[in-house]
């Protein structure tokens, strides 16, 4: 009916054209659109972008200035120091060279304190890792195998890192001075020396509070380290009948290797830094033949701040802090590598 | 029955269990008696001690600890002048060296392990290749060198130089708030932004809430680290001198009434009250499972 009616035909074409141009229009518009949103989506995007880089621009800029300064900047300052002397006339400092070096170098080929220092120094860091470490690895495995009594001795192994190392010095110093003395004299009935008085006695004493005090944070640790172990591994090494010394060595040793090698390694530069608590007990001032590398640094700084702030010192101090890294930093890379070599593996 | 109490037996004389916890029960006594032996003895006179060393004291006093509240102190010379600090100045100087320091270095390390979790930029790998570098590569006897540059700055013996100098973000708290941050999935902070929030309102308030538990035991961990040490403060703010070099110089005292060993001892007693209080309080944060994937337990 309506295709026979011209005006309909009219109307109908007309029609087609209106819907062929609003379905042109159509396409046109959401063309435009879609253009649009796409942009707005990338502008969005190089928005947030933007924003992300400028939040962490603004809240890493004083951690990195701070790494910029105290270790690039420091680090440059102690390598140009080392090449330095201070001049009394100038009262500055002047370029030496290598004297620095050659002093240091002398010195621990010929002078007895300082060879003392590095022989004592190797003896704390050798005792400290494999007796102290050890023990308190074994320690952390008795907390963490939750063993008779095991919460309380955590709480007790921790508690020298929590007690100020003056106050726990103090007490020990005048314990091992006074009171063991007058018990030891009870049973021979012959007046004792205090184990910190005499000279034969004082490095052993030191050394042994050293490693009596130093598990506590050693057993935190590795206790955690020790508690992130999968359960079923445990279970299933018991179902298989492994004991316990067993399940040591061949499931929570491999387990927790990574984090015991970070230690190791991070450890070594203790060989240089450890002052073994003399500054504790002695102040500045401790007997020449206990003395320790890390100590006599700290010491000597120390000291000279004390009376004036000489700053004469400083450069040998640096150049034997250089010599030192020289020495530490391949031995460092050499343990790592070992200990990822033929430490225990799991499989 | 039978085999669980078998079981338990066998568990009992196991070889290893005994050894160990002879040693520790041994270990344990040593420490928690050192202490006890210290504390008693602060209460004992100097002369009781001289002949009386590890009993208990013949006639408890408390005047030790009374000499020690009037005068334990430190003098710093400050300029031309020789300036006397007392107990109460060393306690302030104390909390103020602790709390801000502590403040500063935790949240320095909290802001860099989130911003190196959280956002992929290629200076993320950087910071975190710095902070393995740095850790595994030591350098030794940088203090000189140190010195110099803090007074150069202008910061030397200031607290202005002592809060940038614990503003790092080096070491193993960097890894462990890292570790932490990247385990808080994605969604969270993406929800927030959603909803409009800006990149200082996710951090601030949804992922630092949800790494609380790390941050209150290292800020724990580093108060009372930092209440404890006198070498730092001696060297680079010997003009504020705290609790802890007082103590320090005290011990070093060898004349006159405080050179007595029962005058110090309550020094040391004294000085312990503070933070046998926080471990009271805060053992159970404290002794939480600390490991490079966060807390545990």
């Amino acid at each position: 009916m309506l295709k026979k009616n011209p005006e309909n035909q009219n109307i109908l074409s007309r029609a087609r054209g209106g819907i062929k141009a609003a379905l042109y229009e159509l396409s046109v518009r959401t063309h435009q659109l879609f253009h649009k949103k796409g942009k707005a989506a990338k502008k969005s995007l190089g928005r947030t972008r933007r924003q992300d880089m400028i939040f962490y621009a603004l809240m890493s800029a004083i951690p990195i200035l701070h790494f910029l300064i105290f270790y690039v900047a420091v680090n440059i300052n102690f390598i140009l120091l080392s090449f330095k002397s201070f001049s009394l006339a100038q009262n500055d400092f002047i370029w030496a060279g290598f004297e620095n070096f050659i002093k240091v170098i002398d010195d621990f080929k010929g002078n007895l304190m300082m060879i003392g220092a590095l022989k004592n120094s190797l003896i704390v860091y050798a005792v400290n890792t494999f007796v102290g470490f050890l023990t308190g690895l074994l320690f952390a495995f008795y907390v963490y195998k939750k063993m008779p009594l095991a919460n309380t001795f955590r709480l007790i192994l921790f508690l020298p890192s929590i007690i100020p190392g003056l106050v726990l010095t103090m007490m020990y110093g005048y314990f091992v001075d006074r009171a063991v003395p007058s018990i030891v004299s009870l049973f021979t009935h012959t007046d004792e020396i205090g184990l910190l008085s005499a000279p034969s006695t004082q490095f052993v004493t030191i050394l042994f509070y050293c490693i009596w005090t130093g598990f506590g944070s050693s057993v935190l640790i590795n206790t955690g380290a020790m508690s992130g172990i999968d359960e079923s591994i445990v279970e299933s090494a018991k179902l298989d009948g492994a004991k316990l010394m067993r399940e040591f060595f061949s499931i929570t040793l491999p387990l927790i290797w990574p984090t015991l090698s970070i230690f190791l390694t991070v450890g070594i530069i203790g060989i240089f830094t450890s002052q073994m608590g003399l500054f504790n007990f002695y102040g500045a001032y401790a007997p020449n033949h206990l003395i320790t590398l890390g100590y006599y640094m700290f010491a000597t700084v120390q000291t000279a701040l004390a009376s004036g702030g000489s700053q004469a010192g400083y450069p040998y101090l640096s150049a034997m802090g250089l010599t030192m890294t020289a020495i530490v930093l391949p031995v460092t890379l050499f343990v790592r590598w070992a200990l990822e070599k033929f430490g225990p593996k799991t499989y | 029955m039978k085999n669980m109490k078998s079981g338990k037996q066998r568990k009992r004389i196991n070889p290893f269990t005994a050894v160990m916890l002879a040693v520790l029960v041994l270990h344990s006594l040593s420490l928690i008696l050192l202490v006890f032996w210290g504390a008693v003895s602060s209460f004992k006179t100097d002369y009781d001690f001289r002949f009386n060393t590890y009993g208990f004291p013949k006639e408890m006093t408390f005047s030790n600890f009374a000499l020690v509240w009037e005068n334990f102190g430190t003098s710093v010379r400050i300029g031309l002048d020789l300036v006397r600090f007392y107990i109460e100045d060393l306690f302030v100087n104390s909390l103020i060296y602790s709390l801000s320091a502590a403040l500063v270095g935790t949240m320095s390390h909290a802001v860099m392990g989130y911003l190196t979790a959280k956002f992929p930029f290629k200076i993320s790998k950087v910071l975190t290749a710095i902070v393995l570098t740095t850790m595994v590569l030591p350098i030794i006897g940088t203090l000189p060198s140190l010195l110099q540059v803090v007074t150069a700055l202008g910061i030397y013996d200031t607290w202005i130089g002592i809060w940038f100098m614990n503003a790092g973000f080096l070491g193993m708290n960097f890894l462990i708030f890292q570790a932490a941050f990247k385990a808080i999935p994605a969604d969270f902070g993406d929800a927030a932004k959603v909803d409009g929030a800006k990149n200082f309102s996710v951090f601030a308030s949804i992922m630092l809430p949800l790494v609380m538990k790390t941050f209150s035991l290292l800020y724990l961990l580093s108060f009372i680290g930092l209440w404890n040490d006198y070498g730092t403060a001696l060297i680079f703010l010997p003009s504020k001198p705290t609790i802890a070099i007082g103590l320090f110089y005290f011990n070093l005292a060898r004349d006159g009434v405080m050179g007595a060993i029962p005058v110090k001892l309550a020094a040391a007693v004294m000085s312990l009250l503070p933070v046998l209080i926080i471990f009271a309080l805060f053992h159970k944060k404290l002794l939480g499972n600390l490991s490079l994937g966060g807390i545990k337990g």
